[in-house]
């Protein structure tokens, strides 16, 4: 919130504030609405949600495949619709196994090719779908620590891996690439008796905790109390989502979740008639957050690593679409404070400020 | 979504298409087709023939013509809304026609076509009647103009009958002295008009000499307010919003995002705001 | 009944026979094979479906193949050049302009006609000229940058 307040110049907008109101409550009204939101997400536990109710476990699966040649493919389970799991899912096993972004492709969504999974929603692919490719990876490289040991004649104990090669520590000089040690894994001929030729590990991944990212949204409008329109003059979000792994897909996501949460608090409306017959069926009626209607997006975050599962993450999501909608209606109330209002139910229509202004 | 099936016709003159309309009973033109098109997908219009007279070049362009502007009925609302002629003789047209929709919508739609399907949600209309335009319509029998003002019936209901084609808008220039606005209050859904104020007003030696206010979206057809009083005014805040609250409609129109009532209040506060607006234009 | 149309498509001379009430959308996506135009609302509002014909940024659900008779459409896929893509293209994969994909080519078109139009709109002549596109995703906000991406990249 401190951060917040900065970032918004919360000082100079309170005085603006004021001004308009001591200006006998003039037509333009400003208001400054806050929503600080603590989110559970990554779901979830699977006993956890059992007990709850739900009747199945949200773990996560994921795939990892090492061909001989040293690519790699990942198969998960949570599949995307533009949440760029290819980007950072990719990156996971980039930074992990020390290998090319390019090296990687994922694989998701086609249940042809894909085992069983449980998909991307609650915020859950990088903290659950991600950890799930973050344990096939660390398999993949206690395997290839056996496998690299056998050939380097060392002991499995003293082999690190470091930047995508397999180093016995202490003698910098005998060390194998990560596509040596794959190759030799499916030539495996000169391999270690006990050990299953191959280099690829399946993960299911349940885990131990929800995830929880918090943050401060600050919403400042400006109401026209004449007409009842509200206009967006500023939108500024600190959010703590744990480790961010692509700071650009972070902040798209957020985005994209402040647009969903402020058209719900503004526009989006699904009205049936006594009939029971949907009247804002199609476009024409259903009002959609437009380009127009939306201002740039001031972000910043903290990070603080989530405790309980291997990447730190915790998740995205939802962040946006989850504070914004508190966030708008708040700063809307803000400024007809002067008006004696205290509630507006959402969407907050012209109409409905207009009646919430003039209500006696 | 598909239109019911029809038969399309191309007319390659106004002639032609006056002789396909007779020939054709129920037949419908098609100017921009962004009003018929949509009713065809939705199936609330099922006409067995269309007649295409989109590329009618003698119905496109705007020139000056007898103390004012001659708009073609094919013009589209880009074309409007870019035009110098219009900007310096008669700007509220061209800003009306640059409120609409968006730019995909401007670049098809035409003036003819916005008028002749006549919703009361759309911004030429209320801007005609401010201006007192003359619609001219063509038919095998001859030509005629009707005003503006009586252009418009009813809900998508207006003079044009069936065997006619409207031709051209007359818009009168807009003499000195004179300030006019358009201001639009948008659907955030359909992005038509909720309200559309159109104003005007005339001042000479800080006198107001003439005035004129119509506003959109709140009846079937273009309400016109009575704003007499201020002539001879000096066209202060108070006498503005006193004429402009003179705004009466017997049934106003109301959807699940503005009520009637509502509609009528925003019609008042905009035509207040519209006339500031056009006298610190004049 | 049938009608005849011959266009240019992405450059390329097309012949055919059209139903009347066939729309572009569905005569480029089903008998051209051009899916880069999507169709995202049915009600002429989201922009998904628009493409270019001579020029001018147009929604293709709102049009008859009859109509596009004589005209040159530009399609997605007759925007990059070479094998390199447009500024706009490249703008939006720079700028993280799209999540799902689904209004990117009619974004990309729209936004081609607004620079053709203002060479270096500000953000708000940026805003204003999408406005007939909608996004579910992005909140617009790198919409807008990758907007200002390209025209910079194309001044
Ligand atoms: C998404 C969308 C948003 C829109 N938003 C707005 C808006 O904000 N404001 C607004 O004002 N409008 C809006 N419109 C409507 C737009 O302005 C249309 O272009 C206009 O209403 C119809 O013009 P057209 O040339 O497309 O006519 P068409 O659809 O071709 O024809 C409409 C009707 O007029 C008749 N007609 C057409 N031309 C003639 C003629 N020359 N003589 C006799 N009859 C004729 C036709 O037979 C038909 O009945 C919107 C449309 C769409 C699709
Ligand atoms: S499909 Fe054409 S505008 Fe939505
Ligand atoms: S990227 Fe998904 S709709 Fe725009």
């Amino acid at each position: 919130m401190d951060r917040a307040l900065e970032m918004i110049g919360y000082d100079d907008l309170c005085r603006e504030q004021a001004s308009r109101r001591g200006n006998g409550n003039g037509r333009r009204q400003l208001g400054i609405g806050f929503s600080s939101y603590i989110e559970a997400c990554g779901l979830a536990p699977s006993a956890v949600v059992g007990s709850l109710g739900a009747q199945a476990g949200q773990w996560e699966s994921a795939d990892v495949r090492v061909h001989p040649t040293g690519s790699v493919t990942v198969y998960t389970g949570s599949s995307s619709h533009g949440q760029g799991h290819e980007t950072t899912f990719s990156q996971i096993v980039a930074d992990r196994l020390g290998v090319a972004p390019e090296a990687v492709e994922v694989i998701h969504g086609d249940t042809d090719l894909v085992q069983f999974g449980m998909g991307t929603y609650g915020s859950r692919s990088a903290a659950v779908g991600g950890s799930a490719i973050a344990g096939s990876v660390d398999k993949i490289i206690e395997k290839g620590k056996k496998i690299a040991a056998h050939l380097l004649e060392a002991s499995a104990e003293d082999l690190e891996y470091e930047d995508g090669s397999f180093r016995v520590a202490g003698s910098p000089d005998r060390a194998l690439g990560l596509g040596d040690v794959a190759l030799q894994a499916y030539l495996a001929h000169n391999y270690p008796d006990d050990l299953e030729p191959g280099l690829s590990a399946t993960t299911f991944y349940d885990p131990a905790n929800f995830t929880y990212p918090f943050g401060t949204h600050v919403c400042v409008v400006e109401v026209d109390t004449e007409t009842g329109s509200i206009e967006l003059l500023r939108y500024a979000a600190v959010d703590d989502v744990g480790n961010v792994i692509n700071p650009m897909i972070v902040d798209g996501q957020l985005h994209g979740g402040l647009a969903q949460g402020i058209g719900q608090a503004l526009w989006e409306n699904a009205v049936y008639d006594d009939s029971g017959q949907l009247v804002s069926g199609s476009l024409m009626d259903y009002a959609l957050p437009k380009i127009h209607n939306l201002i740039p997006f001031e972000l910043d975050r903290t990070t603080t690593p989530c405790p309980h599962n291997p990447l730190g993450v915790k998740g995205v999501g939802e962040a946006g679409a989850i504070a914004s909608p508190p966030a708008v209606v708040n700063a809307v109330v803000d400024a007809l404070a002067p008006f004696g209002v205290t509630h507006i139910d959402m969407p907050l229509t012209p109409e409905k400020v207009w009646r919430a202004v003039n209500a006696d | 979504m598909y239109p019911a099936q029809f038969d399309y016709r191309r007319a390659g003159s106004v002639a032609e298409a006056l002789g396909l309309l007779q020939e054709h009973e129920d037949a419908k033109l098609m100017a921009g087709g962004h009003s018929l098109i949509p009713m065809m997908k939705l199936r609330l219009a099922q006409p067995p023939v269309v007649i295409d007279i989109g590329r009618l070049d003698e119905l496109k362009g705007i020139s000056e013509a007898g103390g004012g502007v001659r708009v073609g009925s094919l013009t589209t609302h880009a074309d409007i809304a870019a035009s110098d002629i219009l900007a310096a003789s008669c700007p509220v047209l061209a800003e009306a026609a640059g409120h609409i929709g968006d730019a995909q919508v401007r670049n098809r739609g035409t003036i003819g076509g916005n008028i002749a399907h006549a919703d009361p949600g759309s911004d030429i209309p209320p801007v005609l009647v401010l201006l007192g335009a003359s619609v001219h319509l063509q038919s095998p029998s001859g030509t005629r103009s009707v005003a503006a003002a009586d252009f418009f019936q009813d809900l998508l209901m207006t003079d044009v009958g069936e065997d006619e084609i409207l031709t051209h808008v007359d818009v009168p220039a807009q003499s000195a002295g004179t300030g006019s606005a358009y201001l639009k209050f948008e659907h955030p859904a359909s992005g038509y008009a909720v309200v559309g104020a159109a104003a005007s007003v005339t001042v000479h030696h800080g006198r107001c000499t003439a005035a004129a206010l119509v506003v959109g979206g709140v009846g079937a057809v273009p309400t016109a307010v009575d704003v007499s009083s201020l002539i001879g005014s000096d066209l202060s805040d108070d006498a503005i919003a006193d004429a402009a609250s003179g705004l009466d409609t017997e049934d106003p129109i109301g959807d699940i995002f503005a009520s009637g009532d509502y509609r009528v209040h925003v019609g008042k506060v905009y035509g207040k705001r519209a006339l500031a607006a056009a006298r610190d234009r004049a | 009944m049938t009608v005849s149309i011959q266009l240019e498509v992405n450059g390329k001379p097309v012949q055919a026979e059209v139903e009347p009430r066939r729309l572009l959308v569905h005569f480029l996506r089903e008998d051209l094979g051009l899916t880069g135009a999507n169709i995202g609302c049915e009600t002429s509002l989201c922009g998904a479906c628009t493409v270019l014909v001579d020029g001018s940024a147009i929604k293709s659900c709102t049009m008859l193949a009859a109509q596009a008779d004589g005209t040159a459409v530009t399609t997605i896929e007759g925007l990059a050049r070479n094998g390199e893509l447009h500024p706009l293209q490249d703008g939006f994969w720079e700028k993280h302009g799209l999540q799902c994909g689904y209004c990117t080519p009619g974004m990309i078109l729209s936004a081609n006609y607004l620079l053709e139009q203002n060479p270096s709109p500000s953000d708000e002549e940026i805003r204003e000229g999408l406005k007939g596109n909608i996004c579910r995703c992005t909140g617009y906000h790198n919409i807008v940058e990758a907007v200002k991406y390209a025209a910079e990249r194309m001044s």
